[in-house]
């Protein structure tokens, strides 16, 4: 804990209280059907997402990504009891990533097809449905809804924002938002974010386009009728800083796609995002250079009008391996040699963990939490083999961060692929731009959970899993950590130890991360697993129960 | 008066309605292009003066090279020199051509800007050439090197290919045509002021004499119709052709997804057997992803309505099918299946799509014709397709 952080908690607290009062004023208005908003956070709720417990409105929990929740109801004692109070089963069948979004009472969930699924949290009834399946160009996926002035928001798998009533799922406004719907979609949650400057709302989000041949950005739109209020791009053109680490006009289809969710500051108002590798992925030669800003974390001042990059970190340059940080960037104020530092962690699919001076972007510590093997060698014609895959090291749904503990909870998977590239490259649009293939699978994949003392930079346990691990962590206040396996069982954790002290078997694989709330003095915990998609592996068992969303509870 | 000024203004709704807008100019394109045409002919103008002077020191020649290149280059490039003057815009030609070619559509302008785009990189390379000259001689031999390709690059405006050129694509596209213009229909009989145009090609423009400001450079006949005189472009006559297939597809298929002229439309490309093969083999493989009945998991559809609008939208040829399923899929295992199971996969996908089955197997090899047969719906189909239009294979 740190001056910072408990300043902060405390105007947490504030706001918090404020929203309970004014949540429950409106739970009498929402019976009656009258207001939109009671329905629905309003954009100064979400200054307050820390210290409320009662509801889950952001993937990560808060602008820090920590998903730390203060709960205390379900303990390292009585976890054994906790059983699932009802599962939801999901009728658009695919690959689940997303974060059930919670706000009182009602679980908000989205499936592989973009549905949308507003469910009753006591009974695990549906009171709505979206399902208008988009155009798939490239993965079926989605990552989570935006809840905002009393409309439900989904960007979609074919470049659209709709918005949604949050009462009917009716929808409100459905516009194409993506520069080129040819190779660009979304499958990030909006980020509702107050603008300093102007004082109103916006969804800000970036954009799913690499290893198809777009350039990442991030966007912030009008949540009123989606309209552009700013754009950042994460390749450089040319004249600007940045583009000569670009060979010719490589830069025009270079990558560096937004696909993670961002981390923001609200303090200073800088936003963190995480750009996707270069492409073409695994030919080099037709890119020389470094390849800025892909595969880095940037820090973009969005106070003003338009961002403004205020430090950037590349973890790997010039990336041949498609090994994109795909860790939500954490930020937290932790200590390390025994000194308070502003801080933000990141993981990459090369199986880094990095720990950067959050203010600065310096390197504080990094550790190898996967197996790597021949990192430097890229992809040849006849292909060679390096780890961890595609598939492996750090992936989508990142860790969890507990103040208690200065930990880090963060599963990692081992995997490792034959890489090739090819003598040429063309764009073909809607269609993979590699420049190879994605690796062949060579030997075991398996994972684990690490816990990483943040004050040594090292390794306080490690639980190993027989299967690569993508399911995100939890942390509770009362020392769980919880996370979901691709066997299918969802796990919590003792924290200090990394003992494993409770499992439940969903039958179908988990690549979700979960999430932990209280409704009417219940804490529940909540996490979605269905088909495997790309994180399917031989090993894996080829049937499944299909899509669900399962609620935990220990009955009373 | 008034009664006037409701009828002139129903008159005006009228042919506004009757004036079908096919397509928009881009009109910054139009802007662009006469850019890049003025940026070429200053640089010619530059080299120019320094060919035709008579001053056999060095500097006027330096002037004339580094202005040129100013020109073609554009002020944001390492080659530009600031201390000479610049006779061009500040993007420059080449600066204008890459903001033209960087797009993802393909206009009918395109090759021929690679054209442009080519010999103006050449001209560069010729007058930075002459920049190292050390004798006069040296220099004109390098300028006029430079002037040759200045003069490809501008091309000629009875072409519309790659040596085309600037002209060229001007004349016969929707380059042509200045913001606010009005963009008839060109595969229809001109009835009324303005520009004729059909994907993107420039077929007439039609003009009322004493009205409009008529220049006939660029068109390669004319002719008075009712009242107005129609001049015709180079691509017109070869364009036009292509009018009655379209509207007849267009016609045939509304409300449907239209496909551009299906070259592979019922042309037999594998067999049966190969068909049947390839569902085993897809089963095993692909449906993990893409679905058993090919509607997509995690992936895309790859047979159907939903898969052909994204055939049609880009264009997808049975060769880009091919390259796709042989060289990235599966995508966590690519190139990993034997050349003859790939070709069942791509029978299957065919008979899938719909395609009829023939006597003679798909290869293992791409075919030349592949590269033109636009991947389409299939009028008739096989079989019946199905709700998703997938056609069963059994």
């Amino acid at each position: 804990m740190t001056n910072i952080r408990s300043s902060f908690s405390k105007q947490m607290l504030y706001y918090g209280t404020a929203a309970v009062v004014l949540a429950f004023g409106m739970a009498g208005a929402a019976r009656a059907g009258s207001t939109a908003s009671a329905t629905t956070p309003s954009i100064e709720n979400y200054a307050a997402t820390q210290s409320d417990a009662a509801n889950w409105i952001l993937p990560g929990k808060n602008y820090d990504n920590d998903r730390y929740v203060d709960l205390n109801g379900i303990s390292p004692a009585n976890v054994a009891k906790l059983k699932p109070a009802w599962t939801f089963k999901i009728d658009d069948n695919g690959p689940i990533e997303a974060t059930p979004i919670i706000w009182h009472g009602t679980a908000y969930i989205t499936s592989a097809h973009d549905h949308v699924y507003a469910i009753d949290v006591k009974s695990g009834k549906l009171k709505w449905t979206f399902s208008d399946s988009p155009h798939v160009i490239a993965f079926a996926g989605n990552r989570g809804v935006a809840l905002l002035d009393g409309k439900v928001y989904i960007a979609t798998l074919d470049g659209k924002l709709v918005a949604l009533n949050a009462e009917t799922g009716k929808v409100v406004f459905s516009k194409l938002i993506v520069k080129d719907p040819a190779n660009s979609f979304y499958t990030m949650a909006p980020m509702p974010y107050k603008n300093p400057t102007t004082g109103k709302a916006s969804l800000i989000l970036g954009v799913s386009n690499g290893d198809w041949g777009g350039v990442g950005n991030i966007t912030a739109y009008d949540p009123k009728n989606g309209g552009e209020l700013w754009h950042w791009n994460a390749v450089p053109k040319p004249g600007q800083p940045g583009n000569k680490s670009w060979s010719g006009d490589s830069w025009k289809r270079g990558g560096g796609a937004i696909w993670i969710m961002m981390a923001i500051d609200p303090k200073t108002n800088i936003l963190y995002a995480n750009t996707g590798n270069p492409q073409p992925d695994f030919n080099g030669p037709v890119r020389a250079g470094s390849n800025l800003y892909t595969d880095s974390l940037v820090a973009l001042n969005i106070s003003g009008a338009k961002p403004k990059l205020v430090w950037y970190h590349q973890f790997i340059a010039h990336d041949t391996h498609d090994w994109d940080p795909t860790m939500p960037p954490l930020l937290f104020n932790g200590k390390v040699n025994g000194k308070t530092m502003p801080l933000v962690a990141d993981g990459d699919k090369a199986g880094n963990f990095w720990l950067l001076n959050s203010q600065t972007g310096a390197l504080v510590s990094h550790l190898a939490v996967s197996m790597q093997y021949n990192q430097k060698a890229a992809p040849s014609l006849t292909g060679n083999v390096a780890c961890p895959n595609t598939n492996g090291g750090v992936e989508y749904n990142g860790g969890t961060y507990d103040p208690k503990t200065n930990m880090i909870y963060l599963p990692s998977s081992n995997e490792c692929g034959s890489w090739t590239a090819t003598k040429s490259v063309n764009y073909i649009a809607g269609q993979f731009y590699l420049g190879g293939g994605f690796p062949k699978f060579v030997g075991p994949n398996d994972g684990q959970l690490n816990a990483i003392d943040i004050n040594t930079g090292v390794f306080a346990w490690r639980h190993a899993e027989k299967l690569p691990m993508a399911g995100g962590a939890l942390a509770t206040a009362n020392g769980l950590v919880f996370t979901g396996l691709e066997d299918g069982n969802f796990a919590a954790f003792d924290s200090k130890t990394g003992k494993k002290l409770w499992s439940y078997g969903t039958g179908s694989p988990i690549i979700a991360p979960p999430v932990a709330f209280t409704d009417g003095g219940t804490e529940y915990v909540a996490v979605a697993s269905g088909p495997a998609g790309n994180q399917q592996l031989p090993t894996m068992p080829k049937d499944n129960k299909g899509t669900m969303l399962t609620m935990f509870a220990i009955s009373k | 008066m008034r009664l006037m000024g409701a009828m002139m203004l129903a008159g005006a709704i009228l042919v506004a309605l009757a004036a079908p807008v096919v397509a928009r100019s881009g009109s910054s394109g139009h802007e662009r292009a006469v850019a890049a045409q003025n940026d070429i002919r200053a640089a010619i103008a530059a080299v120019l003066v320094a060919e035709n002077g008579t001053s056999s020191g060095p500097a006027a020649y330096v002037v004339a090279a580094h202005s040129a290149l100013n020109a073609l280059v554009g002020q944001s490039d390492p080659a530009f020199d600031a201390h000479s003057p610049n006779p061009g815009d500040a993007r420059g030609a080449l600066g204008q051509i890459n903001a033209m070619l960087d797009q993802v559509a393909t206009p009918p302008y395109i090759q021929a800007l690679h054209g442009v785009q080519v010999n103006l990189l050449a001209a560069q390379i010729s007058l930075q050439d002459a920049l190292k000259a050390r004798s006069l001689d040296g220099f004109q031999n390098k300028a006029t090197e430079a002037l040759q390709r200045l003069e490809i690059a501008q091309g000629r405006s009875s072409q519309y290919d790659v040596l085309g050129g600037m002209k060229g694509a001007f004349a016969n596209t929707s380059l042509a045509i200045p913001a606010g213009a009005k963009i008839l229909d060109g595969c229809t009989p001109p009835l009324a002021v303005g520009y004729g145009v059909t994907h993107g090609w420039l077929l007439w423009r039609a003009v009322k004499l004493g009205q409009d400001a008529v220049t006939t450079d660029g068109f390669v006949s004319a002719k008075m119709v009712n009242g107005m005189l129609i001049l015709y472009t180079a691509a017109g006559g070869d364009v036009q052709q292509y009018c009655f297939h379209h509207h007849a597809a267009a016609a045939s298929q509304a409300g449907v997804i239209k496909v551009s002229a299906p070259t592979g439309a019922n042309a037999t490309l594998y067999n049966a057997t190969q068909a049947i093969k390839g569902k085993a083999i897809y089963s095993a493989v692909c449906a993990s992803c893409h679905g058993i009945n090919l509607q997509g998991v995690a992936a895309p559809a790859v047979a159907g309505t939903d898969f052909l609008k994204t055939a049609a939208k880009n264009k997808y040829t049975v060769a880009i099918l091919n390259i796709i399923v042989t060289q990235n899929m599966p995508f966590n295992n690519p190139a990993s299946l034997k050349p003859s199971e790939y070709a069942d996969v791509m029978a299957y996908l065919l008979a899938s799509n719909c395609y009829p089955a023939g006597k003679i197997a798909y290869p293992t090899a791409p075919q030349p014709g592949f590269g033109t047969m636009v991947v389409g719906i299939q009028s008739p189909p096989a079989k019946a397709p199905d709700q998703n239009g997938v056609c069963a294979v059994n």
